[in-house]
This record gives C-alpha cells, structure tokens and sequence, in this order.
C-alpha cells in the first residue's frame, strides 16, 4: 500500500506543477497594472498632494513589495534588440513604450539615451519651482511629457516634441535638456538596425525571478498579499473557506442522503408509472439551471412583491453579541435557499448514477446466484447488491468537488454568501491575482487529494481489487 | 468494409432513435429552436415583410439583409410610423434591440400597455429601457445556439485528436529517435521565438482591433512556429550519423495527455473561464473559443477509452499486417468506429456551454453590451425582482433548450447501449 501510496503523490507532482504554471501564465497574461490601482485607490482614500518623487518612490516601495520588480521567470528569450534589464523600468507604460521602441529600432542603448534625458528631463521639470509666469506652461509640458513616455510611433513623438517645445521656449534651462532628447531621438532613427530584432538571445536570469519567488512561498504556505484588500490571501481565505465548507458539506451529504435511495428505489421497480415520473422528475432537475433557479427563488421567497419567507442576503444578520443558539437558528434561515440551490442538480446526477450503478450490479453472476439460493428480495438489493453499488459512489464524490465549487461561485455571488465563491467572483472581476491564484491551486490541490483518497478508500472497501493490482493497471 | 456496412447501420441507428420518446421529442424542439434562431428576423422585426406604401410594394426586412451586406442604402422610412396601404407584419413587431419608450420601466405582460393596437402588444412584457422580452428572447436563441455549437466545433477537434492521439500512441507506441527529440527541443525556441516573440506586438495590435484578426495573428504564428518545427525534424535526422542519436525511444503520449486532462478536470471550469474572460475584450468568437477551449477534456477521455478498446480489435491488426501507413489506419480505420461516444458527449456539452455562456452573461461578464442573450435578459430581472417576467421566460428558454440537449445525448447513449447488445 505504501509503495502505491508514494507513487500516486510522486505522479500528482507534474499535474501540480502545470496547474501551477497555468495560474501563473494568466496573471502574466493580465493587461494591468496592479500598483497603479492601488496608488489610484490610495489617491482615492486621502486627497493630499503628493510630489511627483515621493509618488514615485512609493511606486518602487510598492513593486518591490509584491515582487514586481524582478524578471518574470528562470530564463527569457528575446530578441537582441530587446533589453534583458527591461523589467526594472518602473512604469508599466514606459515598458511598453520602450519595448515597442526596441522592437522598431532595435538599437537598446540608445534608445536607453533617450530614455534617461527624458527622465532627466523629468527631474528637471519636477524640481523647477511654478511661478506665476510659468505654471501653466509648467503643467502643460507635464502632460505632454508624460505623453512623451508612452508613446512610439514616430507620427506622435514628433508631434509630443513640438508642443514641448512651444512649453519650454521661455524657459531656457530646461529647454536644453529638451534639445538634447530630441537629439539623442534623432540618434535612435538615425542608427537603427531593425535586423536585430530576428536575432534572438537568452538571458539566464537564476533564481532571483518571480516565478520562483512566488513558488518558494507558495511552497511555504505563504499565498501573497491580495492586491485590493491589501492583507494576505491566507486571512481572506481563512475567513471564506469555513462559510463554503458548510454550504457545500451540507448540500453534499444532503444531496447524498436523498440520493442514494432514490437510486436504489428506481432501479428496484422497474417500469411503473411512478418509477417514470421520477425519472422525468430528476432529468429536468439535472438541466434546470441553479442561476435560474436561485433568482427565482429570491423572487417569489425572498421578499420581492411575493412571499418574504426567507432572506436573500448575507448569512447572519444579528452580530457577534447575540446567544448561541439564535445565532446557529438565524445562519440556518438564511442557509435554507442557498444550500437548496446547490443541492438539487447534484441530487438529479447522484441518483442516476446511484440507479445505473444499482441496475449494473443487477446483471452480475451473484446476484443470480443470490436469487438462486432462495433468499428475499429486501436481502438481495441490501445485502448483495447495494454494497457493490456504492463502490462508485466514492470516485464520483470526489469528482464532484471542482463543479460544486463552479456552482457555488454562482449561488454564492447571487446570495451575497462570504464563501471562497464570492471572494473569487470579486476578485476576478478586479483582477486581484493573488487571491485568484490562490483560488485555482487550492481547489486543484484539494481535486487531486480527493481523487487519491476515493483511490485508497476504492482500494480498501473493494477485496477484489488490492493496491499491487491497481498501480499496474494504471 | 466501413463503406458496405454504414448505410445499413445509419438506419437501424434512426430507428432505435425514433423509439427513444422523450429524445425525438427533443430532436424536434431543437430542429424548431434552428429554425427560430435561422428566421428570428422573420419572427420578430420593427419592420413588415412586406408592405404597399404610396402604391409600391416593399420587403423591408430582406432590404435590411442587403443593407447589411452593404448592397443597399436605407432609403425606406420608419415603418412603425408613416401609414401603409397594407403590410404584412411579423407576429411580434419590435426588433430585439428596439426601444419602446412609451412602455419603458417593466412593463408586466398581463397590465395594461401604452400601444396602438393590441398587435403591438408586449406578449411577454418589457425591461427597464421598454425591450420587448418576447423579441430578445427569439433573436437570443441565435447566440445560445453559436455558442452550444461553435464551442463543440472546437472542442471536438481538440477533444479528438488529443484522445485519438493518446488511445492511438498510447505510452509505448511512438517511437521517435534520439535525434529527432533532441532535433525538436532544440528547436522549440526559434520556433517560439520567430512564431510568437518576434510577433508580439502584431499579435496585441491586432487583439485591440478585434479578435477576428487577433485569431488570424495566432493562426500565422502557430502555422510559423510549426514550419520551424517541420524544418528542425529534418535537420535532425543529420545527427543519425552518430549511432548514440540513432537509438529510438518511446514518447510517452498518452501519459502527456492524461495529465493534461487531470489538470484541466482539477480546476473549477467555471472559475477558470471566468479569471481568462476578463483579461480580453469582450466578444462573441472569444466566449466561444474560452468555453470550447476548456471543454475537450470529456471528449478526449471517451476517444482515448474507445481508441485503447478499438487497437487490439482484428480489423486493426490486419490493417497493420497489410502494411497500411499509420496515418491511414487511424483516421480512416480506428476513428470511424471511435466517434460513437463523441456525438453523446457533443449534444451534453452544447447543453453545458449554453449553461456556462448563461451563466457568465448572467454574472455580467463575457458579451459584449450590444449583444442579447438569454443569461443577460435573466440578470436584468436581478436588478428588479418585482419584475418576475424577466427572470421565469429567458430562464425557461434556458431550461428549455439545455434540456433538449441533454434529452438527446441521453437518448444517444440508451441507442449506443441498445446496438452494443
């Protein structure tokens, strides 16, 4: 047993790994940048006038906080026009511009030039004190610089440089540094060697990447900070997980409890009529769709201009202070909807799998063998055939795991319930990827472990099959 | 053989088909939704299908057809308005995105409405702007059926060939020379680089475009990367002067493959979809390509089972034994008789990508504003639970057509157990 213990958990290890890079690729993929909303929210919060340098310097603090500061992965391929030190620009649209820049002209230390005398430029725009005459100019030549930085195509620099100029005319000192990027642009057009960018190179970045980074913590249990909330990902779960646990154990056990008899009572009587209703029944209760159901339910239950039976909200609405026993009864009341809503559909699936389990069994040798022998029908589908029955019922409750929790991302977010679903609703919807990392791994690790757990308990509640037997038939 | 037996086969499959009651029935309700969704300007329209104005006959919805393919200008005035001779309209006369400003603010199907006459009536009542219910519903059959098939179009063929792949290949099977693996890992990178890395900004410029050329970008970088790949195996093969790249070794396929689907069966496909919809624009072709994109993993797994079951059969050893190319024997000899499982496995995953599309649109993700679909008609009624025709007609059109699908593949799967004995 152990030995096939031990090679399950080694052959999870690829399957984990690619999950994990698969989460990792989508936060890669994402168009935006991260600490800009979160200074854009601070801003929000309290209105005071930062300067340019601390904002600045609170933008780096930021990045090196969440590890954005680092190369992405062990190694990248780029092409020879490409900078491999990219990464440590700050800004997320000065990056760009300089990659697009790069990838036109492919000569990186100039363009590199240009980029430092437009930050000196920069500086120097910063630094010079608004007077009355000059202020307008001042905030003008801002904008248009800060256009500067993110552009690159030829058409528009061209254009940002002119107006920069009309600004700076009166203003002698800073209208050298301005001739000075201009000429360093002109250098970019005038050496550019586009060929370079066919050309590719590998940088080897070693472990200081964020991949890896991201890796080690995660393996340390250590999810990150969530982007939004600005807490660790292992609080906000720690708050979330308890509330889905209940609302999924409990309809997991109901829907099981339901289940199962129902299974076995349509493949005992075969062809009656009630026998049918209840098959149309289940099918239709398989198809109807939980969203559906679940705004109905809050319409015509949940105090729309019809019955107000039962809450459409929240989960407990009478505070930490009051007694035990209220609380528990006013969580029930307000679970009664949601708990129906994620119950009914795996209710329909289990009981069609629980009844061609039960029919399957039927056909066996030793249930004739069983009949054969005289013994009562109650003994034969109990003893004989429900038992073999139930062997199948423990791989799918494992498998049900990942659509439970796509259902309750649904039920949960139309019920307001605090569960893991919500918090993932929400946090695609902001793009906070530590927490949506977080989200995917973990019910991928909890998929996985489930799957393993049904294999052993398989193994064990089945003679015929022993663990030698099952690690060669995978 | 195939060729001898199959009409005799497709027969006896209908016949057992047509005594699966509540399938047929189903069939039918899908052959009516096609139809819906084929004639949905027919149905419902602002506009008559055939109006006398001034004493000149007009076809204003085939005029607006042309229009769209850019044959016609609009010269023709709004027919809800001027006075025609006669016209006849389309049983419900509002368009789906068509605004009745007079009827606006949840009108109920039953309450009294502000209209000319009773054929202008709000069969199944109005949304917040005025909407007709009744019109977005018949024209959101379009998208629901899009997606159901489109997505299963895709799905199948990734479905397929990566289980035919693996049941076909299996661990053991391939076998591929040292030179010709290392030849291909080498390679990956220029073809990375060339297909992929060289074009990233055509590719992001033509995402921002839309994502019809962002599709066309991908498929020139893939068919790139590709032609690399072709030219490293044959530069390869020039290693094989040395006896240690001479040596072949298995290429585990299957194993490759089954991970895959392990991974792509752990993770919740909802989430997933979800956390991959937000990054890019929303649009049609996108919610299609992510569901089909996240759904082969079930037909992979049938196809592989079939395939495993279908190489030890006689049929395919005498293939072998007579010497037929390995291309041949899978495609014309192993995957005929393989795809049985895929059409029940097709109609469950259109029933399910309708489900997954729903239920993105109703947690307002996915379509773009401008499209109408069921899922989105159901959230509106989240905004206004007192307007309960919102909520029971799109869902029931939902329920109506998922159950179809899923009534068929059950049929399909009671036919397939029927014909195996």
């Amino acid at each position: 047993m152990w030995t096939y213990l031990i090679k399950r958990f080694f052959a999870m290890i690829p399957a984990l790994f690619l999950s994990v890079l698969l989460a990792f690729l989508l936060s890669e993929a994402s168009p935006t940048d991260p600490v800009e909303g979160i200074l854009h929210s601070e801003r929000g919060d309290k209105i005071q006038n930062n300067s340019p340098a601390s904002e600045a310097q609170q933008y780096q603090m930021l990045r090196h906080k969440f590890g954005l500061d680092l190369p992405t992965f062990y190694f990248s391929v780029s092409s020879a026009s490409q900078s491999d030190t990219l990464y440590k620009v700050y800004k997320s649209t000065h990056r760009n511009a300089l990659a697009r820049l790069s990838d036109q002209y492919g000569n990186w230390t100039f363009i590199s030039n240009y980029y430092r005398s437009l930050c000196q430029l920069e500086y120097l725009l910063n630094t010079t004190p608004p007077d009355s005459q000059n202020s307008n100019e001042l905030i003008s030549a801002k904008q248009n610089l800060q256009a500067l930085f993110s552009a690159w195509k030829k058409e528009e620099i061209n254009y940002q440089f002119t107006a920069l100029e009309k600004d700076l005319s009166p203003l002698p000192n800073l209208y050298k540094p301005l001739k000075a990027a201009e000429k360093e642009y002109g250098k970019v057009l005038t050496q550019a060697s586009p060929s370079n960018k066919y050309l590719p190179c590998l940088h080897w970045y070693g472990f200081r990447n964020r991949f890896h980074h991201w890796l080690v913590n995660l393996c340390r249990g250590n999810f990150g900070e969530s982007f939004v909330e600005r807490r660790p990902v292992a609080n906000i779960l720690r708050e979330c997980i308890p509330w889905t646990l209940l609302l999924n154990g409990i309809s997991i056990v109901l829907a099981f409890l339901i289940a199962i008899p129902t299974g076995v009572f349509l493949a005992g009587k075969r062809k009656k009529y009630g026998n049918n209703i209840i098959s149309i029944v289940l099918f239709l209760l398989y198809s109807l769709p939980v969203f559906w159901m679940a705004t109905l339910l809050i319409i015509f239950f949940g105090g729309g201009d019809f019955l107000n039976w039962f809450p459409s909200s929240g989960i407990n609405d009478l505070g930490n202070e009051a007694p035990l026993l209220n609380k528990i009864l006013n969580i029930a009341w307000h679970l009664v909807l949601p708990v129906f809503c994620m119950t009914y559909g795996s209710f329909a699936f289990i009981s069609k799998q629980m009844q061609s389990a039960m029919e399957f069994t039927q056909k066996q040798d030793y249930i004739k063998t069983a009949k054969a022998k005289g013994l009562g029908p109650g003994s034969i589908t109990w003893k004989h055939g429900f038992k073999n029955a139930l062997l199948p019922m423990i791989t799918l409750s494992a498998s049900i795991l990942p659509a439970l929790i796509s259902g309750s991302v649904v039920v949960e977010s139309i019920f307001s319930y605090p569960g893991i679903g919500q918090k993932g609703y929400n946090a695609v919807l902001n793009q906070d990827y530590p927490v949506i990392f977080s989200l995917l791994i973990l019910t991928a690790v909890l998929t996985m472990f489930g799957n393993l757990i049904a294999d052993i308990l398989y193994v064990i509640s089945n003679p015929r099959i022993n663990f030698k037997q099952r690690s060669t038939l995978e | 053989m195939n060729k001898l037996e199959s009409p005799q086969a497709n027969r006896n499959f209908w016949k057992h088909f047509q005594k699966q009651k509540a399938a047929f029935f189903a069939f039918w309700i899908v052959i009516s939704l096609v139809i819906i969704a084929i004639f949905a300007d027919v149905l419902a329209n602002d506009k008559p299908l055939l109006a006398s104005y001034q004493h000149k006959l007009y076809f204003p919805v085939w005029h607006q057809y042309s229009e769209a393919l850019g044959a016609a200008k609009n010269p023709y005035p709004d027919w809800k308005t001027i006075k025609t001779d006669f016209a006849i309209w389309p049983p419900v006369r509002y368009a789906a995105k068509e605004i009745d400003l007079n009827n606006a603010q949840y009108c109920a199907p039953g309450a009294k409405q502000n209209i000319k006459n009773n054929r202008y009536k709000h069969y199944m009542g109005t949304d917040a702007l005025g909407k007709d219910v009744l019109s977005a519903l018949i024209h959101g059959t379009r998208i629901a059926l899009c997606v159901g098939l489109g997505s299963m179009i895709i799905a199948g063929i990734l479905g397929i060939s990566l289980g035919m792949l693996a049941g076909f290949f299996g661990d053991y099977k391939l076998k591929i020379s040292k030179a010709s693996i290392w030849g291909l890992c080498f390679f990956i990178i220029p073809g990375f680089f060339y297909g992929f890395q060289c074009r990233q900004f055509q590719i992001i410029d033509a995402m921002h475009h839309s994502f019809l050329a962002m599709i066309q970008e991908l498929i020139l970088s893939l068919l790139i990367f590709l032609m690399i790949l072709v030219l490293g195996y044959y530069i390869s093969k020039t290693l094989k002067v040395l006896v240690y790249f001479r040596k072949k070794i298995n290429f585990p396929l299957d194993m490759i493959i089954s991970k895959m689907i392990e991974v792509f069966t752990a993770v919740p496909k909802l989430f997933l979809i979800l956390s991959v919809v937000v990054l890019i624009k929303p649009s049609l072709l996108l919610i299609i390509c992510i569901i089909g994109f996240f759904s082969w993993t079930e037909m992979a797994r049938l196809v592989r089972a079939e395939m495993l079951i279908i190489r030890e059969k006689e049929y395919m050893e005498s293939a072998n034994a007579l010497g037929y190319p390995t291309l041949r024997q899978m495609f014309y000899h192993a995957l005929p008789n393989a795809l049985g499982p895929v059409f029940i496995s097709i109609s469950f995953g259109i029933a399910a990508a309708i489900l997954t599309e729903s239920s993105l649109s109703f947690l307002g993700i996915g379509l773009p504003i401008d499209t109408l679909s069921w899922g989105k008609l159901l959230s509106s009624a989240r905004e206004a639970p007192q307007a309960w025709w919102l909520a029971v007609f799109p869902g029931f059109a939902i329920f109506i057509c998922v159950t179809a699908f899923n009534l068929i593949g059950d049929g399909l799967t009671k036919v397939m157990e029927a014909r195996k004995e």
